[in-house]
């Protein structure tokens, strides 16, 4: 976005501006602005800073107690209720006109910044939307592009750090800290797996007798085949070490540890008897179970009972070919009597066996269901004996014997006792009771089972049996929940027990030896994961490090970049001086101190300039001057749209104020940047006004009527009023000199007039110009004059009293007092506005 | 905060200083491509395909 443009300021209540608002016009590119001492200069540049940001810098630099900026931005003569603000018109690259204002809504008090409230085009706003118009704030404290006597000093006169850290700023490398900072949060993501396996793996390898074959597997990432080669290694190590037979395969080994590790452990304590499988699963049977056997009762109910009982003889009859392919009446072969067993009665026998085949499929299926629920109780209650631990199996008397007591594991467990057992033990007996009342009902149910297969073709009663499943079905899920809730507790007892029982067995790390040896696919993954992390983490911090390096040098790149701007900024305000800005860099090996370096030269070329300190060596003036250069290099560097100079030249300085009007002018007018500069020397505000008067130049004065009053601004682009207004100020000067002075610029004013007022008299004229009366005086001019001065028969008096006041003021040794000088000031102000209507 | 177009200029100046194809410069490069949405995860994503290779490179010892 193209930088925008201030078009206008107004304030009001502001500092030393009173209760009605002023406004200073800024129709062009260069603005001047000339106010004497203490007539509303810093004001005015203070306004444009807290238009903007909000605040005055000069609070933050200046003040030794912020308690000194108490109430100073609201005018001390306001009347209470008068509003406070300043306001400004700015147009945009495309050309379209904003208006922003800031309004104070609490003053600084002790200890309390100020408050105030923003708005563009008279909405409630932020700074942030600020940036919308290319209004760009740079960092702070030097914020607001205004260049100030304190702003221009503060680079030198701030600590060593500070400075570094405002050049970081003011060179725009923070966003690369953020950066790096983001590269450097990765880190964490490549922490070590937080994977069980791997402990243990780093336990074990700690292990005096497994170090040598598990450290191979350290440094590098073996192929499984050499993990397992490595893993063999170690089980051959660790059975060596206890004295043991070593088997041939790693499953042997594995078994042998294990073998060693439990009688060692068993030693101290029966710790198997905590033992116990998985509690397998179990299918209550299903719904089809139950109608298998509805079915099979209701084909019994389809035929009679001496049917079904001679169904198995017919059937077997008619698989005797000499039966079912008979022809012609035979002998019966039951009971041999003759020609009895005829093709028609084959034919009913045949036909009895169609009508009892549905019933044998359904006696089938029933005999099979009665059969899978027999086998599924067994199954059951084999799965239950199984699950319960060892020790809840084995009779009191035989546990006490073999020393598996709760005083010895409170014992051995010492400090973690209570934590550990209480848990445990408040889950034995719910889980005993549980597993007790399952084998209850699976006794229960196999009885039932076997009852009714014993009466299936008399009395089979499905109903029992589907009652006595669902009651085992409820038995089986109270007990497998009471041995999940036992697990977990049994689990960490059973851990921290055998921690104790390896310490005292020299065993420590075995266990966990057996467990990687059980995976070695699961720690192979593991350990690659580990080192790829470590690998790639260390792979990061050397990126980080390139990146810390290219940093410096990007900060590097940049302040030479700078220091090139500084030191045009510098040539056009001190050309081919032998003594001369040379760098602003960051001192070798201490990147947090900023060095100004001068260049000091014998010769004229400055060739072998010797390298100082600028704080060492430069006057007051060249400091003034670097620091308005530095101003000026960041205003280009940022690409501001506008910079307000407040006295940006040393009133002693006149080479340098010359080269600063002409040349760094210019040069800033051709960014472009919009300039409006503040002076209280005249002589500039006038030089400025010629020299940019091409170029429609804005010009205004700053005066005080009263203090009540506040300053007042004078848009004027109108010599003879700024004649004028210069003159009103000087003669209330206690000061005969001052008052001297004004006689000359009233002179100068009354010679103006005449000559406006002649030139005008020959509007027909078209040649008639000013530079007609070069040179005449008012001793010359008053008496043409006078007879066109017509409105009023007392003005050609009041032209005349002001004459003779004006001559006595420039060549008496005592001059007019104030009152006199006041009423000539008065005077040709109101001619001019009556006669030039201005 | 700096501009867009300023931070732009800041890590092009950067990514002169670093070696072209190392992993300083692409985790560099993703964050600047990936300036509006998110950069860091851009970054995280450099980070897991260079951590997919070295376990690659790693496991393939088994070759």
């Amino acid at each position: 976005m193209t930088a925008p443009k201030l078009k206008s300021l107004s304030l009001k209540g502001f500092r030393a501006y009173g209760a009605a608002e002023q406004t200073l016009n800024l129709p062009a590119e260069i603005a001047v602005v000339w106010g004497p001492n203490s007539k509303g200069k810093t004001s005015l540049a203070e306004a444009f800073e807290f238009l903007l940001t909000g605040r005055i810098s000069r609070r933050e630099l200046m003040a030794s107690s912020q308690d000194e900026f108490a109430d100073a931005l609201r005018n001390a003569h306001l009347a209470d209720g008068e509003e406070v603000y300043v306001a400004a018109r700015l147009t945009t690259a495309d050309g379209t006109t904003h208006g922003i204002k800031r309004i104070l809504t609490h003053d600084y008090a002790k200890r309390q910044d100020c408050k105030s409230r923003l708005e563009i085009a008279g909405a409630a706003a932020t700074e942030a939307d600020l940036a919308e118009f290319g209004i760009a704030l740079s960092q702070p404290p030097l914020e607001a592009p205004v260049l100030a006597q304190h702003t221009l000093s503060y680079i030198f006169s701030v600590r060593p750090q500070d400075r570094a850290t405002y050049f970081k700023a003011l060179l725009e490398v923070t966003d690369l800290d953020e950066l790096r900072n983001d590269v450097a949060t990765l880190a964490a993501d490549l922490k070590p797996p937080d994977d069980l396996l791997l402990t243990k793996f780093d336990t074990c390898a700690a292990v005096t007798a497994l170090k040598p074959a598990l450290a191979t597997l350290l440094p590098t990432i073996h192929t499984a085949a050499t993990l397992t080669a490595s893993l063999e290694d170690a089980a051959r190590a660790l059975i060596e070490d206890a004295g043991g037979k070593v088997p041939e395969t790693l499953d042997e080994r594995i078994a042998a540890i294990e073998q060693i590790l439990a009688d060692r452990r068993s030693k101290t304590f029966p710790v198997r008897d905590f033992e116990h499988k998985e509690l397998a699963g179990w299918n209550a049977p299903q719904e089809d179970t139950w109608s298998r056997f509805d079915t099979y009762l209701g084909e019994c109910a389809k035929i009679d009972e001496e049917t079904r009982q001679l169904a198995a003889l017919f059937d077997e009859a008619l698989k005797l070919p000499a039966i079912s392919r008979i022809t012609e009446p035979v002998d019966c072969p039951l009971c041999g009597t003759a020609s009895t067993l005829t093709p028609e009665r084959v034919h009913l026998i045949r036909q009895h066996v169609e009508q009892t085949r549905g019933f044998k499929t359904a006696e089938t299926t029933a005999k099979s269901a009665l059969t899978q629920l027999s086998a599924s109780v067994s199954t059951l209650a084999v799965g239950v004996e199984a699950a319960v631990p060892k020790y809840l199996k084995t009779a009191a008397v035989e546990r006490r014997k073999a020393g598996f007591t709760v005083a010895r594991l409170r014992h051995l467990l010492g400090d973690r006792a209570d934590e550990l057992v209480n848990p445990w033990l408040a889950h034995v007996s719910p889980l005993a009771r549980a597993g007790a009342a399952l084998h209850r009902g699976a006794q229960a149910a196999s009885v039932q089972v076997g009852k009714q297969a014993a009466e299936f073709a008399t009395a089979l009663d499905p109903e029992k049996l589907r009652v006595t499943f669902a009651a085992l079905a409820t038995l089986h899920i109270a007990f497998a929940a009471a041995i999940d809730a036992y697990k977990a507790r049994a689990q960490a007892l059973y851990t921290a027990l055998n921690e104790v029982l390896d310490a005292q067995s020299d065993t420590a790390g075995w266990q966990d030896f057996l467990n990687i040896t059980r995976q070695p696919d699961a720690l192979r993954s593991a350990l690659i994961e580990r080192q790829a992390r470590a690998t790639v983490e260390k792979e990061l911090g050397a990126a980080l490090r390139q990146i810390d390096g290219a940093k410096e040098q990007v900060l590097d790149d940049k302040f030479s970049d700078y220091s090139i701007l500084i030191q045009a900024w510098w040539e056009r305000l001190r050309p081919d001086e032998p003594t001369f800005f040379s760098a602003v860099q960051p001192r070798k090996g201490a990147k947090r101190t900023i060095d100004f370096k001068a260049g000091l030269s014998a010769n004229p070329d400055r060739s072998v300039p010797k390298v100082r300190d600028v704080i060492a060596v430069f006057s007051q003036s060249q400091l003034h001057c670097l620091g308005l250069a530095l101003f000026l290099a960041r205003a280009q560097h940022e690409g501001l749209g506008f910079i307000i100079l407040d006295d940006p030249v040393l009133s002693s300085d006149e080479d340098y104020r010359v080269h600063f009007n002409s040349t760094v002018l210019t040069e800033l007018l051709r960014l472009p940047m919009q300039v409006i500069v503040l002076t209280q020397d005249h002589d500039t505000w006038e030089e400025l006004e010629t020299r940019y008067r091409h170029l429609g130049i804005s010009t205004a004065q700053l005066f005080v009527e009263t203090p009540a009053e506040g300053s007042i601004i004078d848009n004027t682009s109108d010599a003879l009023l700024a004649k004028i207004n210069r003159a009103r100020s000087l003669a209330r000067g206690g000061h005969p000199d001052l008052r001297k002075e004004c006689g000359v610029q009233l002179r100068d004013a009354g010679e103006r007039f005449c000559k406006e007022m002649l030139v005008k008299n020959r509007s027909d004229d078209a040649a008639a110009s000013l530079t007609d009366y070069d040179g005449k005086t008012l001793e010359w001019l008053c008496p043409r004059v006078d007879p066109i001065m017509d409105r009023d028969p007392s003005h050609p008096g009041k032209l005349t009293i002001f004459k003779n006041t004006v001559n006595r003021a420039c060549h008496d040794n005592t001059p007019p007092g104030n009152a006199e000088m006041t009423q000539a000031c008065g005077d040709i102000r109101f001619l001019v506005k009556d006669y030039l209507g201005r | 905060m700096l501009n867009e177009a300023k931070s732009q200029d800041n890590v092009d100046r950067l990514l002169k200083h670093l070696e072209d194809g190392s992993l300083a410069a692409q985790l560099v490069r993703a964050h600047r491509d990936h300036a509006v949405a998110d950069p860091a995860e851009a970054m995280k994503i450099v980070l897991k395909e260079r951590l997919v290779q070295v376990r690659e490179n790693l496991d393939g010892t088994e070759a």
